[in-house]
This record gives C-alpha cells, structure tokens and sequence, in this order.
C-alpha cells in the first residue's frame, strides 16, 4: 500500500470505444488500404482502356471491311465488263471480216494487254483460228474446258501449268455455218492482285467464288486458292443479311466475312478479315499499358511506403513524448503524496487514504486503528550527529516500521519526526497494542549511525475509528493528544485514547 | 609462253561478252525526236508506267514488244531487272486496280520501227539490224 502512486485516476468508458477507432488510423491499415485501393484503381481503369481498345479495333475492322467489300466488287465489275466489253467487240470485228479479225484490233491498240489476257477465236472442235498473248491454248487441249452452244458470256475455270486460269467467253453470232466462239483467257490470280497486306493482314481473305461457293480464287497473305468449297451462306441469307459481315471458319483461321454477289455475273466476291490478327496488332500497346500500369502501381506503393514510414516514425516519436509527459506527470503525482526522504505516503495522501477508509468501514462492523507517533530524542540525535544522520535515522525507522506492520497497513510521514500508521480491520484495541509493543521494541533496538550506536525510542498515540472519532480531523487530534499524554508518561510507550473523554 | 597464252584467251573471251544473248539491242527514238539519252532509272520508270517521262512538252510513249520475241526478254533482263512472272504481277496489280496500263506492244523489231518513225514521242528498243537512217540511238546512262 505505500508503494502506490496515488489516488488511483479512473478511465473513462467511452476510452475503450475509441481505441478501436484509433486503430483504424494507424499508418499501417491505413497506407495499406489507400495502397490496395489506389492500385485497384490503376489496374480497372487500365483493364477498361485496353477493352475499349479492343472494342474500338472491332469496330474499326467491320467498318474496313464494308470498304475493302466495295473496292474489291468495284474492281472486279470493272474487269469483267472490260473483259465482256473486249468480247463483244471481237463478236462485232468478227461480224464485219473473215479473217485477220484480232489483227485488226490489235493493230487499233483495242485489246487488252497482252501481258495479262490472251484473246483467240476456236471452233467446235476446240482448233484455234486466231489468238493473241503468250497463252498456247493448243498444248492444253485436254484441259480447256468444251463450250456449250449457249448465248450470254460463259465462264469457266481450269488448271494450266499448275496456275488456275479463268475463262471467259462468248459464242459469235456471225451466224456462219460452224459456230466458233471467241474466249479470253486469264490467269485467275488476277482477280485477287489487288491483295494489300497493310489493309487485310497476313491472314485475310479475298476471293471470288461461283454460284455454289467454290473458289474460283482465292488469296490470304500469299497463298492462292482455287477450286476449294467454302462454308458461306445462302444467297438468299446473304440478300437478306442487310451487308452485314458475319463469321466464318476457312482452312483454319477465323474471320469476319463479307459476301456480295455481283451484279449480271453468276460469280460472288469474299472479303476476310482475320479478327485475331488485328487485334495481335493492338497486342504491344496493350503489353505497353500493362507495363505502365505496373509501373505507377509501383510507384504509387512506393511513396504510400514512404509516406507510411514517415508517418510512423512520426506517430512513435508522438508516442516517446506522450510517454515521457506521462511519466513526469507520474513522477510528480508521486512527488505531491510522498515524502521525499522516506519514500513514505505524506500528509496529504495520509489524508485522502483516512477519508478513504472512512468511507469505506462507515456503516459496517468493521473499523481501523490511527497510531500516531512521535520519535522520542530524535532532536538531540540531530543537534549531536548532524542533519544527514538524523535523514538516515528517519529512513531507517521507515524501514522498521514498515517492517512492523501488515501488507495493507499504511506507514505515512507526516513531517519531522512524527509518523502516522493506519491499521486496517480494527475493531477492538488488544491487537493494536501488540503492534504497539512491536514498533516500540523495533525502535527501542540500537541504530547504527556513522559508526556509532545510537538509541532512541518512540511515543505512540492511538484513536479508533469509529470508536474514538468518526471523522479524520477528531481522530487525528485523539491520537495526537494520545501520544502527547504517552510523552508525559515517560515516553517508549503508547497510550490509547480514553474512551471515557 | 605457255604462261601467257590463257591470258590472252580471257582477253578475247571479254572482248566478245557483249556479243552474247541477242547480237544488240538499241533504245531508240525517231531521228525527229529531241530525246538523245536517258537515265537508266527513268527508263525503269517509263517501262513500268511508275511515272511519266516528259520531254519539253511532251510526254514519251514507251512502245513494247511482244512476249514472244526475243528482245523483249533481253530488254527487260538488262535494262528493267524484273522476270517475266514479276512483271506478270506487277502489270495485274496496276490493270486490276486501275492504276495502269502496259505500254503497246509490237510483234518485232520491224513494227517497232514502223511505229517509231511515224511518231516522234515514242521510244522503243530494237535488234540493231533493224537500225536506218530514220531513227536515233538513245543513250541510256
């Protein structure tokens, strides 16, 4: 009990609710959370901008590929009325003159080049009449294809030195007796030179297919085709689909697809875009995203880190100064109820403690003992040895009497050489006169005190509560004139309060 | 001696390198025509139809011969560096797109020269066996 602080200072309620909070604030949730957060933040927005990326790339193939569509049909009308439109003048020249009928066009700059086309004029039995270009249709007899006897222009396709060929042609209507039909001829390929990678990729898709989807040509990269069946609509579904290009899966790569039949010739053109390959373009931009990403995530932890140490050595240096304003305000709550020398609780903790026992034993069977005491000589031991000898007697017989008395008992200094003790659980005055008898021959034993033996003993007076007062001041002043009649007696002993005053 | 005789024999051998192939071909123009030489690249350009050679006011007509002579291949082989297939792509590139049409094309060197006389903005390439006082070489630099 003399090694407390002092009154003991309550925690309020609310105290405990508030910590938890407290807690929320620390550096470490705290940081921790605005990191998660933030870099959540990074990773969804950039998730967003690469599908909107991506969603953008699609867009933009369907929109290409209705251009490319109408480009390509474009062209290919064009070769063909070209084609059909060289045709009828050989069937007009023809319808003129005998013979020399290439000749003569040619002459006038009126066929097509050459380099490309080959013009020749058979009969019915496939023998040529006249020809023009490097085609020799006479070494490739078995594989030219018979014509029929119909009127309109006919078209078919054949394999000559390894190279499809397209054939066009038209029955003359000189109405001579054999019919002869004159035909042009050229290398399928041409149909798909007008491939441009930089618009359809490696793995695109053009090519021209017939009226039961086989191709006639067909090229993706640098790849030709031809007489190969491909999976597409119905010309009534496509009529019907409204240009809207469609999936489809051919030798083994995935496309967007447009079909167009043209128009006045039994052919249809198919333009391709392979989707996954346009999106791989989009595929480094992507990569480069994600690396920033990654990067400012990075980053943003780091200074979340930094802020995070700083704070915390902020927080701690925080902690150090509270703590050492706590002990101060410790140590001179220790110092305002204690005796500086013996370490004793003083007057005015001696005080709080009687109020407290007071209040606690009033109304109950139980009380306490107040035991006043005065050390007899301590003066002469003071005058004669010195001040330092009479603080090292009064701390010696703090310690005595400290060592005299229960646990829960409370040994208080009150100044000089008076000294207090209050014994607790004390209703009737023989135990107390034990103790009495105890302090007393503890501080009758000699004291050592510079070497030399020194005796001195000690006077006691007794009050009790509630018998000899039921407040501190009356039993303070009970116990006092107690001792000072134990003085008068001849001193080393204690007397008790008279119950009769 | 025996030495300096191989010698002697790639000397020959050198001296008749040029000979070989087609015995000559000429760049010609008609003797009436300003154009005197020409640069190797520009020939290139104008055979390819890449871009147009104008001459003063005009603009020089290339005239081609037929796949089937033999000039054609050994003009194209020396002064244009392209093989009959690449040429083949390139001129379906260009019809097929619209972008261009091949120069007209002569069956011999003979139509070529009758060709050439008759308009003075054309240029062509011949045998010279075929060369007379109508027509002007052409230097290609």
């Amino acid at each position: 009990m003399n090694n407390i602080r002092g009154p003991v200072l309550r925690l309020d309620a609310q105290h405990a609710a508030r910590s938890w909070r407290h807690r929320l604030a620390e550096p470490l949730t705290l940081f921790g959370a605005a990191g998660v957060l933030i870099v959540l933040v990074i990773l969804s927005s950039t998730h967003y901008l690469v599908s909107r990326e991506q969603a953008a790339i699609k867009r933009q193939i369907e929109l290409s590929i209705g251009d490319m569509a109408d480009t390509y049909e474009a062209r290919v009308l064009r070769s063909l009325r070209e084609i059909d439109a060289t045709l009828k003048l050989v069937d007009f020249v023809a319808s003129q003159q005998r013979s020399d009928i290439l000749a003569t066009l040619a002459e006038r700059n009126l066929l097509p080049p050459e380099v490309i086309f080959s013009v020749s004029i058979v009969d019915g039995q496939g023998r040529v009449k006249e020809r023009t270009g490097a085609w020799e249709p006479a070494t490739q007899r078995d594989s030219v294809p018979a014509l029929p006897e119909a009127p309109g222009l006919l078209v078919e396709a054949f394999s000559s030195a390894g190279r499809q060929q397209l054939l066009f042609a038209r029955m003359l209507s000189h109405g001579r007796d054999a019919p002869e039909w004159v035909t042009l001829t050229v290398g399928a390929d041409y149909f798909v030179s007008g491939y441009n990678e930089n618009a359809l990729g490696e793995q695109g898709l053009l090519a021209l297919v017939d009226a039961s989807n086989v191709t006639r040509i067909g090229r993706s990269g640098t790849r030709l085709y031809s007489s190969i069946a491909m999976a597409l609509p119905t010309y009534d579904e496509i009529m019907s689909s409204d240009d809207t290009p469609f999936i489809t899966r051919w030798q083994d790569v995935e496309r967007l697809t447009l079909v167009r039949p043209l128009f006045h010739f039994p052919l249809s053109i198919v333009v391709g875009i392979s989707v996954e390959e346009q999106l791989a373009r989009a595929y480094p931009m992507e990569r480069r995203y994600w690396l920033r990403a990654l990067f400012v995530s990075l980053a943003a932890l780091m200074i979340l880190g930094l802020l995070a140490r700083l704070s915390h050595q902020l927080h701690r240096e925080r902690q150090r100064v509270t703590d050492e304003r706590l002990r101060h305000a410790h140590y001179i709550e220790h110092l305002a109820f204690h005796d500086t020398l013996t370490q004793l609780p003083n007057r005015a903790y001696l005080s709080y403690l009687v109020d407290h026992a007071i209040g606690r034993y009033r109304g109950t069977e139980g009380g306490f003992a107040l035991l006043f005491l005065d050390l007899d000589r301590f003066k002469s031991v003071n005058d004669t040895l010195g001040h330092e000898a009479g603080d090292k007697l009064l701390k010696l017989v703090a310690k005595r009497l400290l060592s005299s008395v229960r646990e829960h008992d409370v040994v208080a200094r009150l100044g000089g050489d008076e000294f207090v003790i209050l014994l607790r659980h004390i209703t009737q005055r023989e135990p107390v006169t034990r103790v009495t008898e105890q302090l007393v021959a503890a501080i009758q034993e000699p004291f050592s005190l510079q070497g030399q033996t020194c005796l001195i003993s000690v006077s006691i007076g007794v009050a009790l509560f509630p018998d000899d007062g039921a407040d501190e001041q009356t039993l303070m002043k009970r116990a006092d004139s107690a001792m000072y009649r134990a003085k008068q007696a001849g001193k080393n002993t204690a007397f008790h309060e008279e119950p009769s005053r | 001696m025996a030495k300096r005789l191989p010698r002697w024999c790639c000397c020959l051998l050198f001296a008749l390198l040029p000979c070989t192939g087609v015995a000559d071909l000429l760049v010609v123009v008609s003797a009436e025509a300003e154009l005197t030489r020409i640069q190797r690249q520009e020939l290139k350009d104008l055979y390819l139809e890449s871009r147009t050679l104008r001459q003063g006011r005009t603009v020089v007509t290339p005239i081609d011969q037929s796949e089937r002579s033999r000039e054609r291949g050994e003009f194209y082989r020396r002064y244009i560096g392209k093989t009959p297939a690449q040429l083949r792509a390139h001129w379906a590139r260009l019809i097929f797109t619209g972008r261009g049409q091949p120069p007209q094309t002569f069956a011999d060197s003979q139509a070529v020269v009758e060709r050439l006389v008759r308009d003075p903005n054309a240029l062509g390439y011949i045998d010279a066996r075929f060369l007379d006082e109508r027509l002007k070489v052409v230097t290609v630099e």
